[in-house]
This record gives structure tokens, sequence and C-alpha cells, in this order.
């Protein structure tokens, strides 16, 4: 038993206090805008206060705009906040710009400790917002129910920060007025030059709305507008007639002009500048250059000195917000090259001479940091290096523009005093940096080590089944080095090094399985042991890359390397198919996806062009061609897809070569007012006219083909079945958005698989194959965080796929009936698997109350920042009839067509999972499946197979969990030749000295265990022990270390 | 409108399907399409155009029924086109005793009369060769006929002679193959 004493209890809240960030807030500040003859000031609880304001945010290298820094554990928050905050308070920094996802407490705590207040900036849509349940990316400003939740979201971000202390001033959106592309009859009816303007009135007029409702909730902080530059000037001063502040991103280089005159003009208001500076980097010399960066903000800031209050000239400015803290690494592709900094220039801006040539960019948007960041620690964390621009803004601002000595001379004297090259010395840092980067045109990006032990055992009866354990290891190395040769090249080659390899693992199938020991049949030593022969595949490329970025165009080549489609920008038939393929092609060692990609920028932006021995798994060696452009209201996309020779090499069942093609597609897409319309044709496999086949139908009567009730024809291909037509219609009212497609496709008009989401994670698609007729469309009604999305989807080949009738011979005539086969992709111009008669129905039930983050995406599990979120799938496929052959591997590696194909029979599948997220560091992902499926290959056996897993993060620990009962194992094979274990059960526990990641390149030490049942249906069974009814069982337990750089 | 015109000239140019009834295996006719096909290795009779079986194949119990309508072209190509994809020594066997039937019988093109002569030493020679131990059986399926004592003597049959083998004759009547040692070189 204890007691406690009251002074104890007293000390450790205080402790408690100190040590967490402020849970109540004190009262909030009173912030105004005092307004004389002078000009205009910001007040404080009554200080003037000059605004020496940054952009700030932690965006660790190697993460992207979903990283999450609010999200952290609240020590890491606190270790970071301290480092940086404390640059910033010894530049002189007095205010950072957030966006409503800081916690308010946080707000507080950075005031309370470091003096600087936050401008809360609402983005009043300029992203996308949430209707309804249903993410928009581009906000209609005249659409009731988009402003609607942009109020709501705007009033609900006030109530939650109009109390706190440390609050500054509201900032609404994000020069807004460069995203107005929404299409609507009322715009589109308008003249072409009237309708940005249009589009303005709407954005402004709810601007407008917005302050008077801010001012009508708070009355202690003042409402800033964050336009880009004084675009539409005139609509503010007219429809927002109450804001309080202009405030401006402006990039006019080392002086705004007549800016400031022009907002106490024509406004009355004063002026913040919320973002403005320049980048680090010079797009002439492609180096880094700190020093004409802090040139430009000297400039700039002595121009918002002279303009501030009582100088004798505008009296608008109150101050800025640097453009920015540090360097934003994801900011070109956003998706990609997360951990590369790219020297792309995004866009030309004239105002900045040094490193401007007409005609070509010079921002860069990746170097706007006034610091430059540092590599991402074990922890996720880093620090960053200041350039020159922190020094000079440092003595810059030791100038108090109230004083009431300050005059424009001292200011300009002030200024003189303060050059930027006077920081060389203090950049030193910096130009170590430079140099670093330097060295770092060729250097180590990876090292690694795995080392693994195993111990298995297979039961007799099975192929090498010894009914013993037994116990090996592996070593497997890898080293990964980035070159970059010239500003705009980047390339990277990653090795494989392998030691010992093991010859127990129950999973056959694995990168490092290439190096494993080789026997050599009938070779012998004296005691009569066949010869281990070292394999020589001990190191290997595993993948490699470049990308060149040329002022016209990029072009990048991969080997093993992914690449997206083309679905968003016009290949509605999939001609260049998505190729990322996680561990498959290590597991059967294939050379995929390996090519090149040529997208045009500028004057060549609507061309694009693929090409390569195998751009995606199972292509021809081909060569990919688009053309884009956007005719009136139409965009048109043009394609042809040549395939220039055979594939030579077959590497697993699911990507089979299939024979030489071409291919021509149209596309055409228009929308409006939130409906959009695809209609597209397809021109392909025209070199397979004349090409004969065999198809069946039900005899007319009397005989039929050997008996079997059938007639059996003869045909060639035509001109007509090398066409097809497809179209689809997509739109939303309200909480509900649906979409339909359809079309006809010719016997040998094949097209890629449909590689784009529609509105949901439907898995109901249409088949690109030809041969087919098909209608598949879906609808999800969203009603607030729900989504109850029901889809259906009906096919049918145009010629059916072929039976098997045996041959048969007439002993006393000699009259022989050839055997019938179903046709492969072969041997012959077309198939029926993937298009096979189908009608199916999709129920799919969604809770998720960020759908921002969108859970259909493949790293879900990272990004996801719900609480709480979950999915349940319900799919049922009538299949009235089979299908033509499927085309499988013998154990030698030759292809082999089966002599049959699974039987006509109706499949059910459910899945679902719930992904929890209790805390920053904590992330849960709960799955479950089961139904009924076919073989690929020719066993009738249905299979109903469920069964579900575990994966959890918490802190450095990860663990992975599953279960399968009577099902596939992992390799296509298993599916092909219907081989089904009784039950499989995996588990994964490691930790490590980081936080995990989806790939596993942080430092960790594991364990893992496999454990599988066998049975008659499982893979190796010989036959020579009766185990049907028992089960056999193998097992594999194995440590790992996985020790990286 | 105007799209209505081009399809009724693809539709008028489009070629009527035609209804497979099948073909009498008499029919069938040996054409010499490579001097090695039907002797294993070679799988030169699946590329054959004039092979009916090189897309189908042929079943289990078809094999026999060919075997039986004595059509020995017909039957060349069904057994032939077994061994292609099933390298024994019952269908190397039966492909060489078709082919010797077509010489026998005369029953191809004159100019190919050497070749599937050839064809059918050769593939004899290959089943004591390659298949030595192969056996055939009975239709009943229990009587075992051990194939290469009936190779050999096929082979005497067709004139040539059987290369590296003697056969000997036991006491109660079994028929061996004894390999014949090479020649000793001397200089």
């Amino acid at each position: 038993m204890s007691t406690r004493s009251p002074q104890r209890l007293t000390g450790a809240l205080a402790l408690l206090w100190a040590l967490s960030p402020a849970v109540a807030a004190a009262a909030p500040n009173h912030v105004s805008v005092l307004s004389d003859d002078d000009g205009y000031k910001l007040q404080i609880d009554g200080q003037d206060t000059f605004v020496r304001g940054m952009n700030w945010g932690y965006v660790p290298i190697g993460t992207n705009y979903s990283y999450d820094f609010w999200g952290q554990p609240e020590d890491f928050i606190r270790a970071a906040l301290t480092e940086e905050m404390g640059l910033l308070t010894a530049m002189g920094v007095n205010s950072i710009r957030q966006y409503p996802g800081i916690p308010p407490e946080w707000v507080t705590w950075i005031y309370e400790n470091y003096g600087i207040t936050t401008m809360i900036n609402p983005l009043v849509g300029r992203y996308g917002i949430t209707v309804n349940g249903a993410w928009v990316p581009v906000v209609d400003y005249s659409n009731p129910a988009h402003r609607e939740v942009i109020k709501a979201e705007t009033m609900a971000a006030v109530e939650r920060y109009k109390d706190v202390e440390g609050v500054l001033v509201w900032l609404l959106g994000n020069e807004n007025n460069y995203g107005l592309s929404w299409k609507s009859f009322e715009i589109e009816a308008l003249p072409e030059g009237e309708r940005q303007v249009a589009r303005a009135r709407h954005l402004y007029s709810l601007m407008g709305e917005l302050v008077d409702a801010i001012h009508a909730t708070d009355s202690h902080h003042p409402v800033v507008l964050c336009n880009g530059d004084l675009q539409y000037i005139d609509l503010i001063a007219e429809l927002a007639p109450n804001l309080d502040i202009m405030g401006s991103n402006v990039y006019r280089g080392i002086s705004s002009r007549d800016l400031f005159d022009r907002v106490g003009d024509e406004l009355g208001l004063p002026l913040l500048y919320t973002e403005f500076g320049s980048d680090a980097y010079n797009a002439r010399t492609g180096r880094e250059d700190g020093l004409a960066q802090a040139t430009y903000l000297h400039g700039q800031w002595q121009e918002i000195y002279e303009h501030t209050h009582g100088k004798g000239r505008s009296g608008t400015a109150i101050g800025g917000y640097v453009f920015q803290w540090s360097d934003g690494w994801w900011k070109y592709l956003q998706e990609e090259n997360l951990d590369v900094h790219d020297t792309n220039a995004n866009w030309p801006n004239a105002g900045y001479p040094h490193d401007y040539v007409e005609g070509q960019n010079n921002m860069n948007e990746e170097w706007f940091g006034i610091t430059a960041k540092g590599p991402t620690r074990a922890d996720g964390s880093f620090s960053v290096v200041p350039r020159h621009a922190y020094y000079l803004l440092r003595d810059a601002w030791s100038l108090d523009p109230y004083a009431p000595d300050t005059s424009i001379a001292s200011i300009e004297a002030h200024y003189r005093d303060i050059q930027p090259s006077d920081y060389n010395g203090l950049a030193q840092a910096g130009l170590t940096k430079l140099q670093v980067d330097q060295l770092s045109r060729v250097r180590l990006s990876e090292l690694r080590l795995e080392m693994s032990s195993f111990v298995s055992e297979r039961p007799q009866g099975y192929l090498e089944g010894t009914g013993s354990p037994t116990f090996d290891h592996m070593e497997s190395f890898w080293l990964g080095a980035e070159a970059t040769p010239t500003k705009d090249v980047r390339a990277d080659l990653r090795l494989s090094v392998l030691g010992h390899v093991p010859e127990n693992r129950i999973d056959r199938l694995y990168w490092e399985a290439a190096g494993a020991p080789r026997y050599v049949q009938g070779a012998e030593d004296l005691e009569g042991t066949e010869v281990d022969v070292a394999a020589l595949d001990r190191v290997r490329v595993h993948d490699a890359g470049f990308a060149w970025e040329h002022s016209s165009f990029t072009l990048k080549g991969y080997y093993r390397q992914g690449h997206f489609h083309w679905g968003h920008k016009g290949d509605f038939f999939g001609l260049y198919r998505e190729a990322f393929y996680g561990p498959n092609p290590d597991w059967y060692h294939s050379n995929v996806p390996i090519g090149l990609e040529w997208t045009g920028k500028k004057e060549l932006a609507p061309f694009a062009v693929a090409l390569g021995p195998q751009v995606y798994w199972g292509a021809n060696p081909t060569v990919i061609a688009k053309a884009r452009e956007q005719v009136g209201p139409v965009t048109v996309s043009v394609m042809h897809q040549e395939d220039v020779a055979q594939q030579a090499v077959a590497t697993t069942s699911s990507a089979i070569p299939e024979p030489v093609s071409r291919r021509s597609t149209l596309v055409i897409e228009t929308g409006s007012n939130g409906l959009g319309l695809t209609l597209g044709g397809i021109f392909a496999g025209s070199n397979k006219l004349g090409e004969r086949y065999l198809k069946t139908q039900p005899a007319a009567g009397g005989d039929s083909y050997a008996g079997s009730g059938m007639d059996v024809l003869e045909d060639e291909v035509q001109w007509i079945d090398t066409l097809g037509f497809r179209a689809k219609l997509a739109g939303g009212v309200g909480p509900v958005n649906a979409y339909v497609q359809g079309g006809v496709q010719g016997l040998v008009a094949d097209g890629g698989p449909d590689p784009v989401y529609n509105f949901t994670g439907w898995n109901l698609k249409q088949s690109g194959r030809g041969n087919q007729r098909a209608v598949v469309g879906g609808l999800a009604w969203t009603p607030g965080a729900v989504q109850i999305a029901p889809s259906v989807l009906w096919q049918k080949p145009l010629v059916g796929p072929n039976p098997v009738i045996d041959q048969t011979i007439d002993a006393e005539t000699g009259w022989y009936t050839p055997r019938v086969v179903p046709r492969n992709v072969m041997d012959d111009p077309f198939v029926v698997r993937e298009n096979r008669e189908t009608t199916a129905i999709e129920l799919l039930l969604v809770y998720d109350p960020t759908p921002g983050s969108w859970m259909w995406q493949w790293d879900n599990f990272v990004r996801e920042d719900a609480g709480f979120s979950a999915a349940l799938d319900f799919v049922y496929r009538i299949q009235p009839t089979s299908t033509d052959s499927h085309i499988g591997f013998t154990e030698d590696g030759i292809l082999f067509s089966y002599d049959a194909a699974p039987p006509a029979q109706d499949v059910f599948d459910i899945t679902g999972h719930v992904h929890l997220r209790p805390r920053g560091d904590m992330r849960l992902r709960l799955t479950g499946y089961g139904g009924t499926k076919q073989a690929s290959g020719s066993d009738p056996r249905l299979v109903t197979a469920y069964g579900g897993g575990l994966t959890g993060w918490w802190r450095t620990l990860s663990l992975e969990t599953s279960i399968k009962v009577d099902d596939w194992g992992p390799y296509d094979y298993h599916r092909d030749f219907n081989l089904t274990y009784p039950l499989q059960l995996v588990g994964d526990l490691s930790g490590g000295l980081a936080r995990p990641n989806l790939d596993k390149s942080q430092p960790r030490l594991g364990i893992r265990g496999q454990v599988r049942t066998l049975d008659e249906h499982s893979p190796d069974y010989l036959g020579f022990f009766d185990v049907s009814g028992e089960q056999g069982l193998e097992w594999e337990v194995g440590t790992y270390a996985f020790i990286g750089i | 409108m105007r799209l209505t015109p081009l399809l009724f000239l693809i539709a008028c140019e489009a070629t009527p399907a035609t209804y497979v009834y099948g073909q009498a295996l008499s029919d069938v006719e040996f054409d010499l399409y490579a001097d090695d096909m039907g002797v294993y290795p070679s799988d030169a009779v699946l590329y054959d155009p004039n092979n009916p079986f090189a897309e189908t194949g042929v079943s289990a119990q078809g094999k026999w029924d060919i075997l039986d309508a004595g059509a020995w072209p017909a039957t060349f190509y069904a057994w032939a086109t077994l061994l292609a994809s099933e390298p024994i020594g019952e269908n190397q066997f039966y492909t060489a005793t078709a082919a010797g039937e077509i010489w026998t019988r005369f029953d191809c093109d004159p100019d190919h009369l050497y070749g599937v002569w050839q064809i059918a030493i050769e593939g004899h020679q290959t089943v004591l060769d390659e298949f030595g131990d192969s056996l055939t059986y009975d239709a009943t399926g229990t009587i075992a006929y051990p194939l290469a004592p009936i190779s050999y003597r096929a082979i005497e049959t067709l004139g040539g002679t059987p290369r590296g083998w003697t056969l000997v004759v036991g006491e109660d009547g079994t028929e061996t193959l004894v390999a014949v040692p090479a020649p000793v070189e001397v200089d």
C-alpha cells in the first residue's frame, strides 16, 4: 500500500506539464490591424508585431506530402520541434504557417517555448475536398454542395483554434486562383476568355462569405487571403469587402514593383507576403546556389521594410513568410524519386534572371529551402544545414521597422551593410554540403546484409521428403550505387551478391535460389555422390534504371524497376500496362520489365513513347507510341503498338507471351458538370487476318461431330474481327458516384487489362481481351464515412470456347474425326479465358472517415490516417460456360497447352480488411477472405478456401501473420495445377533500431515460421504412400538479420 | 451513316465458315517432310503440314484404332506425333513399323520410297539403341513383348543390317539382344 503526498503529486503534475504540450490553452491572443495615415501595423495583444514568418514543415527525405508529422509519437515531435524551433528562434522567426492538421496543444507549446505564433491555414478546397465521403480532387466553387463542405471544414478549423494561445491569423486558401479548372455547363457556355473570370467570381464570393463567417465567430484573429499574386484584385475588392489583410504568394523576383501600392490603393488593406523567396539551385549552371537565393531575399526584405508603416511609402507591408524553411525533396514527381534531390526545374520565371533562359524552366521546386535537408536518420528524424539566407535574414531582421529612428535611409544603410557574400564563411556547412554533392555524383546508396538460417522438415511420401529436420543457412548481400553524371541525368544500379544458398527451404522459388547448388546428373565422385557444381550466378544485377530530364523530354530506362500505366492519359484499352509485380520477378527470375519510356515536355508534351524487349511482363519486344491533345472541348488520344518480334522468354504461366500483334487505338474524352464521357476504338491483330480457327456450336439436328452433339466449323480471321469499340460514362451527383462502361471487341482486337480505379476499389473490371461483348458499371453511394457500392458485370465472348471432343475412328469405314481441343494463346488467333461468359455482382461496403488517404492505395497500410477504417467486399460470378486452354510449364520449364479447361462453374469471393491506428506509433491491419475458385489449368476440382491475417507495427516491432485453409500455395503453378494445402500458417516477428517500413530496408532482427499440412492435393505428392485423408506436415523456422545502411 | 457501306463491304468479303466432318484415314498421304521425321529425337513431324494429328494429337484409344484401320500413312503420322511428344519405345516401334509398311506397300510417292525405307530402318535401330528395354502389350494389357528383338528382325526383313547388336536365342527360345563390342582398331 502506498500513500500519496499532495506535494509530490503537485510536483509530478508539474513535471508532466513540462513534458507535455499544453493540454488546455490559455486565453487566445488578441490580434488586430492598426490603420492610420502612415499605413498599417499588426498588433498582438496591443504590441506592434512585424511578421518575420516562415513556411515551415517537417518532411524527411524519402517521404512526401502524405507524411504525417503530427501523427508521430509525442517524444519524436518534441525532439524535432526542439531542434527546428531552436534554429528558427535563433534566426529571428516569430511566426510559422501551418495547415489545420497541427494539434492545438502544439501551437501553444511552440508559442510558449519559442515565442513563435502560428498562422492557421485552411486550404478552402485547394487540393480537393471530401463530399459525401467521396474525394473530389478539383473543387467546383459554383457547386453549393462543395461550398457547404468547404465552409463546414473551415469553420470547424476556426472553432478548433480560435481560443488557442499562439494563433496569429487565419489564412484562407493557397493561391486557389491558380486551380480554377472545373467544368460546368454554366462555365462552358461562356466565351473562352471569360470562363476563368466567371470561375474566379465563385471563388472570391466564397472567400467573402468565409471572412464574414469567421468574423462572426472569432473576434481575436484577422483573416488573410492567400492569393496567387494580385490576380483578380478587383474581384477581391468587390466580393470580399470585409477582408482584414491581403495575403499574396509573390514570385516577382528581387522586387515586387507596384504590388504594395496596388494593395493599398485598390484594396485599402495591409499586405502580408504569404509566400515569397527564391530557390537555391541555379538551373543555368546546374549547381546549388545559396548566394543567389540570399541575394533575392535580401532585396525582397529590404523592400518590405521600406513599405512598412510610417516610412513614407505605401505603408502596407506588415511582414512576410519566407518560402521555405527546408528543401522539399518530394516535390518533383511527388510519388517517385523521394530520396533523390531532383534538379528538374518545374516552371519558368524571368523575375529570376540569374538563371533564366528564354524557353526553359529555371525554378527548382525542390530547392526553395533556406536550409538544406540532411539525410533521414534511423528514427525518421533529420537535421538541416543553413544556407546563406539563414544567416542573412538573421542579421536583416535585427532591425526593428517600428523603432522610432527607423527610416528609409536607415533601412538602406542597414541592408547595405548586410551583403549575401558576407555569409560565405558562415555557410561553410552549405559549401561542405556542396562538396558532398559533388562527391555524391557516384555514391553508395545501399549496403545491406541479409543473414538467415532455416530449419525445415518435409514428410516422407512427398518429393525430397526425409521425415527429419534439416538445417541450412543463407547469406545474401545487396549493393546499390547511384550516379549523377550531369545535373539532368541520374542512374542507379543494385547488385545482389550471394553467399551460401540453402537447399531446405519449403518454398523453392525465391531470388537467391538461382545460386543454389546444382548437381550434375551422371557425374559422381569416387564415393558415388553426385558432384555439386556451385552455381555461377553469384553476382547479379537485381535492378537498374536511369532518368534523363531534358528540357524537352524525360527519358527513363528501366531494368527490373516498375513503371506506371498510361490509363489516365488516354490509354483506354490498356496497351501500356503498369509493371509493378512485387516479389514475383524475383521468384521466377524474370528480367521484367525492361525498356525505355520517353515523355515529351513543352511543345512535345502531347507525345510519349515506350519501347523495349519486355516493357511489361509477357510483352513481346514492342514499340508503343501515344499522342494526346486537347481539341476544343475534347481530349483526343491516338496510340499505336507494334510488336517487332516474338518474345523468346517465358518465365511464368501468368505472363505467357502471345503471338506478335499490332494495335491502334483512338480515344476521345470530354466532360462537363461532373460527368465524364470516354469513347474509344481499337484496331488490333490485323497481322492475324486469314488465320484459321475451329469453333463449335450445338448441332442443328441429325448427325453431329463425332456424336458429340456439336457441329464443328472452320473459319478464318476477318477484318471485322480486328475492330473494337468501348464507351464509358462516369460522374456523380451529391453523395452518389457512378459509372458504366461497355463495348464490343472483335475476335483478335485484344487490349490489356483496365488499370483505372473508378471511384472505389471494385474488383469487377472489363477484360481487355478481344472476342467479347461486355458491360460493367458501379454505383458508389457515400452518405458520410460509410460507402455502399454495388457493381455489376456482364460479358460474353463472340465465339465461345471449344470443348474437348475426342477423336473417333470408324474401324469399318476408316473415317477419322480429329480431336477437338480448347484453343490456346500460342497456337490459335484468339481464346476465351478472362473474357469467359460471366454475369457477376459485387457489393462493396466501406467505412473510411478519411477518403483523402485512399484505402485502395498499395501502401495504404503506411498512409492510412484514420483511427479506424474497414472494407468488406462480396463478389459472385455466374459462369455458365467453360474457357479455352491455359498455358503451363512442365517441370523442365517447357511450355505446354492444357488439354482441357475448368468446367462451367459459379464462384464467389468475400474479402475484408480492418485498419486500426490506435496511436501514432502503432498500425494494425486485419484481413480475411473466403470463397470458391477454379484452377487455371484443367483440374475440375472446385477449391473452397478461406483465411486471414494480422499485420501490426508498434514502435520498432513488426508482426505479420497469416492463415490459409484449403488454399493454393504462393506460386503460379499451384493455381495452374490446383495444388492446395489443407492449412498454411505463417508468422514473422521482427524488431530493429528503427520503425519498420514496407521494404524492410531498415536494420532488423527477426524470426519467421511457416507450417503447412499436406494431402493428396498438395505439391510433390508421390502417391507411393496413401496419404488420402491423412495429413503430412512440412514446416520451416528461420531467423534473420537484415543489416543495412 | 458513312460507316455502313464500310461494314457492308467487310461483311461481303467475309468467308463463310465451313463445317468440319473429318476425313477418311485412307486419304492421308505420306510426304517426306524431313529425312529424320519419325525417328527419335526428331520432332519434325509436328511441323509437317501434311500431318493431320500435329495440332490435335492422338488419344490413348485412337492410336490403336488407327493402327487397326490399316491406313499406314495415317498410322505413321499418328504414332510419330506421339513419339515427338512422348519418346518411349512403343511409340518409336510403331512409327518405324508404319514406315516399313508404307515402303513395303509402295504407299507413297515413288520419290519418297527410299526415304521412308531409311526412316523404317533408323526407327527400328533407335528402338535397339535407345529403347532396348521397352515392351508392348497385347490387347488384354497383360502379356508383354520385348520390342527390341522384333525391331532387330524387322530391320533384317526390310533388308537392312542391325548395328551394334546381335540376337541371341536361349535354350528356352527367349531372344535377347547382346551388344557387339566395337571392333578394335589396329594401327
